[in-house]
């Protein structure tokens, strides 16, 4: 296979180098995101690229994963993608979430993996064998516990329900900089209902994200607020709550990406709702 | 970075300003009901009708200072309420002109109307018209300051039109020339103004002041912003300091157990001495806010870092190769080469070790124009006056230059090491920048 990383750190580039010596395999490096579309029309000019191994996160300022998988889908499509990262499901949770969303990768290979287990899940794929620890299918075991990856992609669908439309992306934003009422409504152009709607519905979503992977150390930090506490104060602590769930995750808020991505899944889902009706 | 500090300290202020400026103004309103107590009995009716407009506006604004009666109103049995409420709530935080706004500034001028201009109220004791005059510029002025001040003129996500912002300077003298031209337009039969000319001269002209006071808010705006960074750079100070020494001493006791490991392969040497570099990197990337730029300077401070303190002095690096500015691929194989051939030299005894860095542009061919350009090579060149490469270092299939050289054979480089005519050992790592 021929394999593109996609890692900010050459290091990581270095160390699959040596994961794959020996293997057939060759393997050729990229550090941002934006390098890409040269990379893969350079490719074009030799070997397509069969695997990208696609990092998350690249740093301040620059494109996050999200833009380098969007980049893979639209120029080469054909291109396998598995995403690495340092930390499976903590504060890049979100992160993770929209790619399997969004791109559908085959799976998620962590840095920390053992270099047998990076090489036997880079083989596996090889081989066409899409099933196994870090793969997105099931393996087929009678095992009712369902891996990471199997989680998160059955949960995509709480990240629908996290953005819901452009409001709700906006409203995020705000909540990032702001854990009050008035502020989040006067920074993201809503009128306090507005935001009292959100807070509520969003606080349910952020409760079930929790529930689905209590492994994320990030969330243990957003406890729900007492049932007996007054109404008014209930949404203020409710509030208080989502802006720091929206602080831990604000990299993902502020990404750039999430502007033409989430547009253009809520045109799918609008054109895939009509079509019956036609 | 500011521009968005200075947006959320506007939004911050916001809401109560704007809560403290529409219970100013609605007392000010108050103020003006109270004076019709003085005007003739006929005249009343028309006065009330007149004060009616601004006393809308001024309701409303408190209203929308008041969300849960805002939502209230706007869930109620009446159409007309429950439309105006919905109005103002869709009106909140965008910077435009509202329907509170609008009764607000017009029915001031009509409430002036009563006291000066073409058809003023007559008889009145100079004391009411005086009152009046005091009260009218009092609502400017707090109408005028919540314009002038408002958050959206900071919104660096959606900054306001270029025309609103031209306009912005001259709203002050704007204002001002209303309300002078309302003061000192002659009525019929009135031969002289009620209090003379300096006191509406004076309260009139004091809308001018908008101006310097926006100024000095805006001073103060850009003090609390630069307050803000000082404070977040203290609090990086003391995280990069943290940070440094948390990783730090965890990557001394690293190296200190692989040294002590006999059978620890040289790349799990290199790998753990990597850690003292990055632990300054970390350090920069901290204390800075964000990444600092790869140049070759910021990768000389880290690396010294792994060098004993006794042996620094000893390591330069050329002047030239500290500007040196690199590629990200560059500054990451300069990162894993530069380290290893330093604590090779000052391993082997060297106590002089000479450091130059080097991106070697390629001449273009002689189609060059339409040929794609040749990589550049990079150049990492370390002399030193030692005795000589250890022998660990340079033989055997996992030494440390066998393994940079393997690493740098992926870029079509590779390592060469030579003795130096006058003693000493010179060590050349080369290869060629990737494209991307």
């Amino acid at each position: 296979m021929h394999i593109l990383v996609v890692d900010d750190f050459v290091l990581v580039e270095l160390a699959l180098a040596q994961v794959i010596q020996g293997t057939g395999h060759t393997l050729v490096g990229v550090r941002d995101p934006r390098s890409l579309p040269e990379a893969l029309s350079e490719g074009d000019r030799g070997e397509p690229f069969d695997l990208a191994l696609v990092d998350i996160n690249f740093g301040p300022g620059a494109p996050t994963g999200l833009t380098a998988m969007r980049i893979l889908q639209e120029l080469s499509p054909q291109t396998k993608i598995v995403i690495e990262s340092t930390d499976e499901e903590r504060n890049r949770l979100l992160f993770l979430l929209a790619s399997f969303a969004f791109f559908e990768p085959l799976g998620l290979m962590s840095k920390a993996s053992s270099s047998e287990d990076m090489r036997a899940l880079i083989d596996a794929i090889d081989r066409g064998e899409l099933t196994g620890p870090g793969l997105a299918q099931p393996d087929g075991t009678l095992s009712h516990a369902l891996s990471g990856v199997q989680r998160l992609i059955r949960s995509a669908g709480l990240l629908d329900e996290l953005i819901r439309n452009g409001t709700d992306l906006m409203l995020w934003r705000a909540v990032v900089r702001f854990d009050k009422r008035g502020e989040v409504a006067r920074a993201s152009h809503v009128d306090e209902r507005t935001v009292d709607r959100f807070t509520a519905a969003k606080s349910a979503v952020v409760d079930r994200i929790q529930a689905e992977f209590p492994e994320g150390a990030s969330l243990h930090l957003v406890a729900s607020p007492w049932n007996d506490e007054p109404d008014e104060q209930r949404r203020h602590s409710n509030l208080v709550r989502l802006a720091r769930f929206a602080q831990t995750h604000s990299h993902f808020f502020g990404d750039e990406a999430l502007d033409e991505l989430f547009p253009a899944r809520w045109r799918s889902a609008r054109s895939r709702q009509r079509r019956p009706w036609r | 970075m500011r521009a968005r500090v200075v947006y959320d300290i506007a939004v911050r202020y916001a809401a109560p300003l704007w809560r403290i400026g529409a219970a100013f103004r609605g007392a000010c309103v108050a103020g003006l009901w109270v004076l019709l107590a003085w005007f003739p009995a006929g005249a009343l009716p028309r006065a009330a009708a007149q004060m009616l407009m601004a006393s809308a506006g001024v309701t409303m604004a408190w209203v929308q200072t008041k969300p849960e009666l805002l939502d209230r109103v706007a869930t109620g049995r009446v159409a007309a309420f429950r439309r105006t409420a919905e109005h103002l709530l869709g009106a909140r935080g965008k910077a435009t002109a509202d329907l509170s706004g609008l009764l607000e500034g017009l029915g001031m001028i009509v409430v002036l109307l009563l006291y000066a201009g073409p058809v003023p109220v007559r008889p009145l004791p100079v004391p009411v018209y005086v009152i009046a005059v005091i009260l009218v510029t009092a609502h400017v002025w707090s109408a005028q300051a919540q314009v002038m001040t408002d958050a959206s003129w900071y919104n660096p996500d959606e900054p306001p039109a270029r025309g609103l912002v031209v306009f912005r300077p001259w709203i002050p003298a704007a204002v001002t020339a209303i309300e002078l031209a309302l003061l000192f337009s002659p009525a019929p039969g009135e031969a002289w103004l009620p209090a003379g000319v300096v006191i509406p001269l004076l309260l009139g002209g004091s809308l001018l002041l908008l101006l310097p006071f926006t100024m000095a808010f805006e001073v103060l705006l850009r003090a609390g912003s630069e307050a803000a960074e000082i404070s977040a750079g203290e609090v990086r100070r003391s995280d990069a300091i943290t940070v440094h020494s948390l990783v730090k001493n965890g990557a001394h006791a690293l190296v200190r157990q692989v040294q002590a490991d006999q059978g620890a392969g040289e790349e799990t040497r290199s790998l753990a001495d990597s850690m003292l570099v990055l632990a300054e990197e970390a350090r920069q990337t901290v204390l800075g806010g964000g990444p600092p730029a790869e140049t070759v300077a910021l990768l000389w401070d880290c690396v010294l870092q792994t060098v004993p303190g006794d042996r620094r002095a000893g390591m330069v690096l050329d002047a030239q190769s500290r500007r040196l500015r690199m590629r990200k691929t560059d500054y990451g194989l300069a990162r894993r080469v530069l380290p290893d051939l330093v604590t090779n030299a000052w391993k082997a005894g060297a106590r002089q070790v000479e450091v130059a860095v080097r991106h070697e542009e390629p001449e273009p061919g002689a189609d060059g124009a339409r040929q794609r350009l040749p990589r550049p090579w990079v150049t990492v060149l370390v002399d030193d006056d030692g005795p000589g490469m250890p022998a660990a270092a340079q033989h055997g299939p996992r030494d440390s230059l066998r393994i940079l050289d393997e690493h740098l054979h992926r870029f079509d480089g590779a390592v060469v090491t030579e003795r130096r005519a006058g003693g000493g050992t010179r060590v050349l790592a080369r290869w060629k920048s990737p494209p991307w």
